[in-house]
Parts: structure tokens; C-alpha cells; sequence
């Protein structure tokens, strides 16, 4: 019934969808709440907002740079919550958000994102969809047409987050000098973390990124759901400490587990 | 129906089963038709990103027409917005009359395009030395084993180093294939638990954005 | 000025140097070798010599190698040209079928760029060698053509329906493929997730040099036989191949350049630790 090679893969898929299902009931019985440590990349955020409502400079924000295909994945939506909660602030406090989409078909998404993000702090006249954006698909170009907004139309901020693919991003650089402009960047793709270190201000790095929603809306059972992460990350170091024993040992039973 | 069942419960639902048929068939051996009817999915994926290059247009002529037609507007601003919009025609009409393969699209690639894409990406080189310059400096611990793991990576990838000195080579490759590689790992395991966790988040409808644009 | 407050000036100028010298000092390191060449030595690394290995004694007259692209025209000239061209002489020297089919859309002109730069011998077009175009979908596109080639592919990129290309009767799906070779600065998975495991096929990677850290985990668990990238690994291929090019003579360039790499960040440290003293004692 079940297809050879991939048995462990649906069994580790079953136990991490009743972890959840079971931490969401915990949740609503108990009212427990895990802690999470401070971000500093999402609490930049609040700051670089208050800077362009000082200021009256608008901010650049984009949810990433996937590459054709996967437009719609798991860091894109991460970067579409940040995306979100960018154009939420910047709607409450008055403060211009150019927002950019890099494939043809984020755009409508980016624009919702944004609109709904607009009608959430009941000023859905304030949003305007000339703001809203697509640069292009190239990412030299890209990069180099965010640059070119950013000091075009003096942003104090500019907000990357996502799935950034690519290292057109040291680009970015050109922006920092002086201090002119924060960059907050932030993905998991292990390519362009050094490079986001080396240019922005802030970063998030790796499953920060998957943590962004939780940690802006404190939504409880985002909050589990990433309680549930972290357990699998401490069930995935167990499994590396067994295995790594095992082999020490001379058996191969962990290989052969994680081949079935 | 209401108009938000028809905006967002309907698409959410349409989106989670099939996330349902597509988790079923990559782990269960499934009849034939299903395989075919995923199979069918993919075609409209990849017809879909296809089309989805419309929309692309319609915006970038959305932004930069009223740029041009904008009179008191900065005119280096008009200018290049203008060019953009008839290069832009004109590599589609190319494209559209002769196809790709034919000689006259081929001269807008290999002399516009081309040197154009290749210079931007020549740039890079220089950011990196600003980055460098800027970034590369040991203000902590931290950033003190970024700066040597960097050297030696960078020294490493020397190709005159490396055959001179050939234990450096060993050195940079141990770095890169053992704390790196280590690092890499660490980082990707947790990505992919976090992957799944955002997966099954789909499944239970709590990730509604990419559909609804809501929270 | 006294001597402390002249050291003061000279650190102060030094932390904030116009980046526009290191920039013109940094071009100048570039151009001279590329003029001037100096014929420095190049070591060759394990993953290019086992991916080397592994087309030499593994592929042979009239196996069948698919070469999925995601060329880019900005990375073209240094990170994929020398592997590409390489490795695309190095499989035409052993007699392979090449199957070239693209997920990015100036990937099929680069193709074409490229069999024009190989030694092809008597390799016939349609026989022994084809380029199917371009598919947008990224990895659902490779994940259609595994499954049932012919439900994604209609014709060539030239419009040529394929059943008039007698090599493309000789495929159903990815299993008839002896190699899978993925050209791209796209993520590694996709090849080993829509190939190497559903398949069992043997895969490499024709990558950017920046993707080295990324090849490296999966090739040193034996995931990949091996991957040539960027710019460096198309010097080693070519040494391998004894068959210089372009790669092998951009090689002083590119020490060059990296030398000055290491030399900025010894240079930027010292000027900052020399600063941050001086900055304490005041």
C-alpha cells in the first residue's frame, strides 16, 4: 500500500500532524503558551516604521525572490506574513509602502496581502495599487530595481524577507552606506544568509523565518505550531546522536530505517 | 452563497484537497487515474506560470505609461520609462514574429540582453568588496570566526594558493566540509521541520494568505 | 599636529576610504591578467574530478543524458560557460545521446550558444543530440517530464514535432536515462528529490560557484557523483580534459581577485584595530 522508500517520510507526516492537532488541544484545555526568545529582526520592524512616520519617507518591503515553480512555498508565505504586518504598520501610522513582487504571478497575491492588510486598520482608501508592484523576474535586475526605488524615492527602510534565491542582494550594501536606509533581510535558503549578514542590519535566519507570524501576531495556535517545530528539531537531534552511535557501533540500522 | 464563501472558504478548500490527493499519491501506490489526474495538474502549473508572464506585462505598462505621460515628471524619468516600454515592445513583437530561435531575436538577446545581464551581475563583484570593506571586521567573537572562516574560504578557493600550498586547500576543504557542512546540515534540518510544520498549517487552513490575502 | 593626532588623521582617513579606490585598485588586478596572462597552477578538486570520473568510465557510446538547464545570461559568461561547454565537449567525446531541455527561459538560447562552441564530430541533431526547449514550472516541470516525458514535451525548440526526432522514441520517462545533469544556481533538491530518489538515476550538479557549500553535504553522502562549478571548476574540467579555455584562462583573474579579497579584510582589520585603540586611549 504504502510506496517503498517513502513509509518513514509518512510516518514522521502522521506523528507531526497529531503533535499539533494534540498541542492545539493543549493549548485550549490548559491555556498554555510556549515562550519565545526575542527577534530582534521583527522587533527592527516597529522601529524602522517609526522612523518613516518621523520622517515622512516611504518604506520598500518584498516577501523574496523564489525561483519559477515555486512561487507559492513555505518561505514565500512566511515572507507574505511579514509583508502583511509591514503594510498593516504602515497603514496605521500614515507611512507610504512600496511593496515589490518579483514573479508575475505574486503579484495579485502581494496586492491582497496588502489590501486586506489596509482594510484590517479600516483605511482602505489609503492603499493604492501604483504601490504595489512587479519589478521582474530577472534577479540582477531585480535587485539593482530595488536599489534604484530605495534611493529614488528615499526609503528608510527595506524589508526582504522570504525565500531569497540568488546573490544579486549585495546590492544592498549600497544602501546602508551612511546609514541612509535599514535593511532588514531575512530566508532560509543557506545560499544568501552570509551574504544578508554582511548587508543588513538585521536578519532572520533559517526557521526565524517560520517563526515570524507567531512571534508578530502571537496567535495562539501559531505559537504551538511552532512549539511542535522545536520538538521535532530535539526528536531530529536524537535521531543524529543515535544514529552517529550506531554507526560508531558498526550497525546500519539507522540507514537502513531511513531508507524504508 | 455569500461572497466570502466564494473568496475564500471555496478556493481554501479546493487548495486543501488537493494538497490531500497530492500527499496521498507521493506516499500510497495509487490507481493509475490519480497519478494521471496530478500529472494533469502539473501541465496547468506550468501553462499557468506561463500565462502569469501577462500579468507581468500588464503591470510593468501599468507603472511606467502614466510615468511617461505624466507632464512636470522628471524627464530622465519619462526617458527611461519610454525606452523600457519600447524595448519592451519590440523584443515582443520580435519574439511573437520570427520565434525565439530566429536570428533577429537572437541579436536582441545576445547584444541586449545579454551584456546588459552580465554586466549588473560584473557589478557584484564591487559590492562585494564594499561589503567586505565594511562588514568583514572583527567586532566580536562572533564575528572574529566569521572573519577567519572567511579568509580561509576565500584563500581556499584560490586557485594559485591552493596549488602552491596544498594543505591550505585541505584546510579550507576541511572547513567548508566539516563545521560547514555540519552548520549547512543544521540549518536544513530545521528549515525542513519547519517546512513541515507550515505544511500541515496548509492542511489545517491557518496559512490563509497565499489564497485569501487574509491572515 | 603632533605625531598622535597625525596617526589619528591617518587612521580616520583610512577607516573612511572611498570604497571608489579599492574599487579602481580591484578592477585594475582584474584586467591585467585577463591581458596579460600569467599562467598560474590550478589545483583540481575532488568533486570535479569524480564528476570527471564518472562520464569517463560510466557513459558511454549511445547512453542517454539529460541535461535540465537554468542558465541565466548574467551568470553565463564566468559561472557557467567554461563547466558547461566543458562538460558538453566531454560527453560528445564519449559518444552520449544529449537530451538539453531548460526550466528558465534564456536557457535555450545559452544551449544554442553552446553547441556552437563544441567540437560536436559526427553527432547528428535529432540522432545524438537535441534541445527541447523551454518548460516554465521550475521543479513541477521536472517532476512532469520524469514522469511521462511526452506530456510535457510537443516538439523541439526549434518546432520540430518530436516524433520526427528519432532519439526521443528511445524515452518514456526518466528512468530511461543512464545520467540526469542539472545546470542551475537553483536549489539543489529539486534534481535529487524528482530524480535521484523516485529513480535511483545517478545525478550531478553543473553549478555556480557560490553553490559549492550547498553541492557539498549532498555529494559527501554519495547523493551526486560529483559537480563542476562556476568558474574554477571549468578550469579543472578543461585540465581534466586537456582541453584549455576559457575557464583555465581566467584562472589569474580570479586568484587575483581573491588574493585582493583576503588582502581588503586583513587591511580592514588592522585599520579598525588600529582605530578602536586609538578610540580607547582618548
Amino acid at each position: 500500500m504504502l510506496q517503498s522508500g517513502r513509509i518513514l517520510q509518512f510516518v514522521y507526516l502522521i506523528v507531526a500532524f497529531a503533535a499539533v492537532v494534540v498541542l492545539f488541544e493543549l493549548q485550549k484545555k490548559r491555556g498554555f503558551l510556549p515562550k519565545m526568545r526575542r527577534l530582534a529582526a521583527l522587533d527592527a520592524i516597529e522601529e524602522v516604521v517609526g522612523r518613516a512616520t518621523e520622517m515622512g519617507r516611504p518604506i520598500h518591503v518584498s516577501p523574496g525572490t523564489p525561483s519559477l515553480g515555486e512561487s507559492i512555498e513555505v518561505e514565500t508565505i512566511a515572507g507574505l506574513a511579514v509583508t502583511g504586518y509591514v503594510a498593516k504598520l504602515c497603514a496605521r501610522y500614515g507611512v507610504r509602502c512600496i511593496a515589490t513582487a518579483f514573479l508575475p504571478e505574486m503579484l495579485p497575491i502581494v496586492q491582497e496581502v496588502v489590501r486586506q492588510a489596509y482594510i484590517a486598520e479600516a483605511k482602505p482608501d489609503a492603499y493604492k495599487e501604483e504601490d504595489v508592484r512587479y519589478l521582474t523576474d530577472q534577479l540582477d535586475a531585480y535587485a539593482t530595481a530595488v536599489q534604484g526605488i530605495v534611493e529614488r524615492e528615499n526609503c528608510v527602510g527595506n524589508i526582504v524577507v522570504g525565500r531569497l534565491y540568488g546573490v544579486s542582494f549585495m546590492i544592498f550594501a549600497r544602501a546602508a552606506i551612511g546609514g541612509k536606509t535599514m535593511n532588514i533581510g531575512g530566508t532560509a535558503y543557506y545560499l544568501n544568509v552570509p551574504h544578508l549578514v554582511a548587508t543588513c542590519d538585521y536578519v532572520l535566519i533559517g526557521e526565524e523565518l517560520f517563526a515570524a507570524e507567531a512571534y508578530l501576531t502571537q496567535n495562539p495556535r501559531q505559537l504551538m505550531s511552532l512549539f511542535s517545530q522545536d520538538i521535532f528539531k530535539f526528536v531530529s537531534m536524537g535521531l543524529v546522536v543515535l544514529g552517529t552511535l550506531l554507526f560508531l557501533a558498526g550497525s546500519g540500522a539507522m540507514v537502513t530505517l531511513l531508507k524504508m | 452563497m455569500s461572497s466570502y464563501t466564494l473568496r475564500n472558504q471555496i478556493p481554501l478548500a479546493i487548495a486543501s484537497l488537493i494538497l490531500v490527493i497530492v500527499f496521498a499519491e507521493y506516499f500510497l501506490a495509487m490507481p493509475k487515474a490519480v497519478s494521471d489526474f496530478i500529472s494533469g495538474l502539473q501541465k496547468w502549473t506550468v501553462i499557468l506560470s506561463a500565462f502569469a508572464m501577462v500579468l507581468s506585462l500588464l503591470s510593468v505598462t501599468r507603472i511606467h505609461v502614466p510615468r511617461v505621460m505624466k507632464t512636470g515628471a522628471n524627464m530622465s524619468d519619462r526617458a527611461l520609462s519610454a525606452w523600457l516600454l519600447v524595448i519592451m515592445v519590440i523584443t515582443i513583437l520580435v519574439g511573437i514574429g520570427f520565434d525565439t530561435p530566429s536570428a533577429q531575436y537572437q541579436f536582441i538577446f545576445r547584444n541586449l540582453f545579454s551584456p546588459l545581464s552580465s554586466g549588473v551581475w560584473a557589478i557584484m563583484a564591487f559590492y562585494y568588496c564594499g561589503a567586505i570593506l565594511r562588514s568583514f571586521r572583527a567586532r566580536s567573537l562572533e564575528a572574529t570566526v566569521l572573519v577567519v572562516a572567511g579568509f580561509l574560504v576565500v584563500t581556499r578557493n584560490t586557485p594559485v594558493i591552493s596549488a602552491i600550498i596544498p594543505w591550505w586547500e585541505s584546510l579550507g576543504t576541511w572547513i567548508m566540509n566539516v563545521p560547514g557542512v555540519s552548520g549547512m546540515r543544521g540549518l536544513v534540518i530545521g528549515v525542513g521541520v519547519g517546512v513541515v510544520a507550515m505544511g500541515i498549517r496548509m492542511l489545517l487552513q491557518m496559512e490563509r494568505r497565499p489564497i485569501t490575502g487574509e491572515a | 599636529m603632533t605625531e598622535k593626532s597625525e596617526k589619528q588623521d591617518l587612521t580616520t582617513r583610512l577607516e573612511r576610504l572611498d570604497a571608489r579606490y579599492v574599487y579602481l585598485f580591484f578592477a585594475a588586478l582584474l584586467i591585467i591578467p585577463i591581458v596579460v596572462p600569467f599562467g598560474l597552477p590550478i589545483l583540481v578538486t575532488s568533486p570535479t574530478r569524480d564528476f570527471y570520473d564518472y562520464v569517463e568510465k560510466n557513459v558511454g557510446k549511445g547512453d542517454r543524458v539529460l541535461i535540465w538547464g537554468t542558465m541565466t545570461t548574467g551568470w553565463w559568461p564566468t559561472e557557467y560557460r567554461p563547466s558547461i561547454v566543458a562538460v558538453s565537449q566531454h560527453l560528445f567525446n564519449r559518444g552520449a545521446k544529449l537530451y538539453y531541455i531548460s526550466d528558465g527561459a534564456e536557457d535555450p538560447l545559452l544551449v544554442d550558444t553552446v553547441f556552437g562552441m563544441i567540437d560536436k564530430g559526427p553527432a547528428k541533431y535529432g540522432v545524438d543530440y537535441v534541445s527541447l526547449g523551454y518548460y516554465a514550472g521550475g521543479e513541477v516541470a521536472l517532476s512532469a517530464f520524469a514522469k511521462d516525458v511526452y506530456s510535457l514535451v510537443k516538439t523541439d525548440y526549434y518546432g520540430t514535432p518530436v516524433d520526427q526526432l528519432p532519439m526521443m522514441k528511445e524515452v518514456k520517462t526518466a528512468k530511461d536515462f543512464k545520467f540526469v545533469m542539472h545546470v542551475t544556481g537553483s536549489p539543489a533538491e529539486w534534481l535529487l528529490r524528482q530524480y535521484k530518489t523516485p529513480y535511483g538515476i545517478d545525478c550531478g550538479w553543473v553549478g555556480s560557484s557560490g553553490m559549492v557549500g550547498i553541492y557539498m553535504p549532498y555529494y559527501a553522502s554519495r547523493q551526486v557523483v560529483g559537480f563542476v562549478c562556476g568558474l574554477r571548476g571549468g578550469a579543472e574540467y578543461e585540465t581534466l580534459m586537456k582541453r584549455p579555455g576559457i575557464g583555465l584562462a581566467s584562472t589569474d583573474a580570479m586568484s587575483a581577485g581573491h588574493l585582493y579579497f583576503a588582502l581588503i579584510m586583513i587591511f580592514a582589520n588592522i585599520v579598525y584595530y588600529i582605530g578602536r585603540k586609538e578610540r580607547k586611549k582618548q
